[in-house]
């Protein structure tokens, strides 16, 4: 399939005013200027197909909303290039949004004192929508959402989930081919998180384009096959949640309860680190390099009666954090 | 899809219902005020008529000025200071549309439901009890009309300003209001001022906002004046216009080069 955005080289440079604290050096700026430039984005390059669900993530002030604002049109880049949809999006802005949604999860998009149907009834007029489009998608989002008690309540009264259920819809009612979503389910409560992913996950089942950013490692395990990392402006891992798993955490813990007390000594294995032995229960830590977990079980299924047994799978939220402290 | 911007802000200005009565008696005590602030001015003046103005000549051009005040009530600099504020300006500009335009429709939509609620009943109030006249010439409604675009985009300047503040444009605003309530003839006449005054006030397009279209309503103005006024209505309408797309423009490309 088709690349629908290519991103190239894409930089982006803030300058802001360097100034000390003194009196003097506020009095200093009046006459002459000092900038200081920081790099939001540092030559960029992403490409997206079609029907992908890709999530970007990285830790606060990393470049996201700066690269999302860029790729939605209202930020123009220092250097490099868009291309999305065969347009250029902060060149063709307002052709070029005609096609896309764009949910920033902290802001909402619905008129506070209106019911969402007023705003709803808006769009429709400001993206033309066809009457029978416009319906048929009201009705559609209506039942996955189940918006039908909140539509007739102004904005301002509905909770954070609810809010962001109506804004889900609002985005999505001209059928767009590529949506953008800002932190889509921060602040939600669990059952809110939920249809909102499930939401997402169906969109994504019937072709459209999705790139969220997200600090939810849930999100991200739940929704996306896709990951990109973005530290300090440059992307510094583009792949799968799995890559990621074999590509940082070797080890593996396995939690095996036996039947009786045994011995330590007799589990010492080559690439096994005993972690904890506790009355029956022992946890190891398998080097996955030098041996397999499936070996190491073979081996102590063998000799032992065992009761019980459990692997640990590395926490992503765990590695996220390792990659954000240390790099790539 | 304009024509739905203002009927949308039009249904919300139906929500705030204090606030409706609350302004609607504001504008009847400034009526009455002026009611008898005018009587008692012209009660120890002792003449018919003051710089070609009578009584009810004056009546009238002051409860048709404190209709119009719906103008200067404006929430557009605010909306706009907010976008820059808060970068709500992000969430306008993913949507295909004008953000001037919006808000120019907005205006339209909120000035409409308060030229009803509030200039309707004042006007029936003032015409019942105070017997003012009815516009003497239907140009009123044109000149009307283009008050109403040059008080916009004077607005719609002051708030653009925000763009190169951070979202400060409260001493603007301020310095505005202040000129415009005085100079535009919206209080007192410009026929009354002294004349450096009154130089001052027509060098400004304030006076193109109330002055114009209230002298047209009593019919102070007829003939060539009244063709030259509405050419200078005109001119302010084209400049200030065209400085709003212009600085607009501006606004835009500094938004979407350094961020909201």
């Amino acid at each position: 399939m088709n690349n629908i955005i290519e991103v190239r080289g894409l930089s982006k440079e803030f300058k802001s005013l360097k100034r000390e604290p003194s009196l003097k050096s506020y009095i200093k700026t009046l006459f002459s200027r000092n900038y200081e430039t920081k790099k939001a984005l540092d030559n960029v390059n992403l490409e997206i197909k079609e029907g992908e669900f890709i999530g970007i993530i990285g830790p606060n002030g990393a470049g996201k909303s700066t690269l999302i604002k860029v790729l939605t049109g209202i930020l123009t880049p220092t250097s490099g290039e868009a291309k999305i949809l065969g347009m250029i999006p902060y060149k063709q802005r307002q052709k070029y949004t005609k096609n896309i949604g764009v949910i920033f999860g902290q802001r909402t998009q619905l008129w506070w004192d209106l019911p969402a149907k007023d705003s709803f009834e808006l769009l429709k007029y400001i993206f033309k929508i066809p009457e029978n489009i416009y319906k048929e998608n009201l009705e559609r989002f209506t039942k996955l959402l189940e918006l039908d008690k909140y539509l007739a309540t102004p904005v301002r009264k509905l909770s954070l989930g609810e809010r962001m259920r109506c804004d889900l819809a609002a985005s999505l009612l001209h059928n767009p081919k590529i949506i953008y979503l800002d932190e889509p389910t921060i602040g939600l409560d669990v059952e809110a998180k939920y249809r909102v992913r499930e939401f997402l996950k169906e969109l994504n089942k019937k072709g459209v384009t999705i790139i969220l950013t997200t600090h939810d490692m849930g999100d991200i395990e739940e929704l996306c096959p896709r990951i990109a990392i973005i530290d300090k402006g440059k992307k510094i891992f583009d792949g799968s949640i799995n890559e990621i798993k074999k590509k940082f955490r070797r080890e593996r813990i396995l939690i095996i309860d036996f039947h009786d007390s045994v011995d330590k000594d007799k589990l010492n294995f080559d690439g096994v680190k005993i972690l904890e032995v506790k009355e029956n229960r022992v946890k190891l830590e398998i080097d996955t390099e030098k041996t397999s977990v499936s070996d190491i079980a073979k081996k102590i299924f063998s000799k032992y009666a065992i009761h019980d047994i459990s692997i640990e799978e590395p926490e992503i939220e765990e590695l996220i954090r390792e990659i954000y402290r240390k790099g790539i | 899809m304009y024509k739905e911007i203002a009927i949308t802000s039009f249904k919300e200005e139906v929500i705030y219902r204090v606030e409706f009565l609350v302004s609607l008696i504001s504008y009847f005590a400034r009526i009455v005020v002026l009611w008898f602030l005018w009587n008692a001015i012209f009660n120890a003046y002792g003449s018919e008529t003051l710089k070609g103005f009578t009584l009810p000549m004056m009546i009238t051009y002051v409860s048709i000025s404190t209709i119009l005040g719906v103008f200067s009530r404006s929430e557009t600099e605010f909306y706009i200071e907010e976008n820059v504020k808060t970068g709500f300006i992000s969430v306008l500009l993913t949507k295909p549309m004008s953000y001037p335009l919006f808000y120019l429709f907005r205006e339209i939509g909120t000035t409409g439901f308060k030229l009803l609620t509030r200039g309707l009943p004042i006007f029936l109030f003032s015409l019942i009890f105070l017997n003012i006249a009815f516009p003497s010439s239907p140009i009123f409604f044109i000149s009307l009309i283009l008050g109403f675009f040059i008080n916009f985009f004077l607005i719609l300047l002051t708030g653009l300003w925000s763009f190169w503040s951070s979202g400060n444009i409260w001493g603007i605003r301020f310095a505005r209001n202040v000129i415009s309530e005085t100079l535009s003839g919206a209080l007192i006449p410009i026929y009354l001022f002294p004349l450096w005054l009154k130089n001052i006030s027509y060098a400004l397009p304030f006076q193109a906002i109330y002055s114009t279209p209230l002298l047209i309503y009593i019919g102070q103005l007829s003939g060539s004046e009244l063709f030259s006024a509405l050419l200078i209505q005109i001119f302010w309408f084209a400049l200030l216009g065209g400085l709003s797309f212009v600085v607009w423009k501006f606004a835009e490309k500094k938004t979407i080069s350094y961020g909201g």
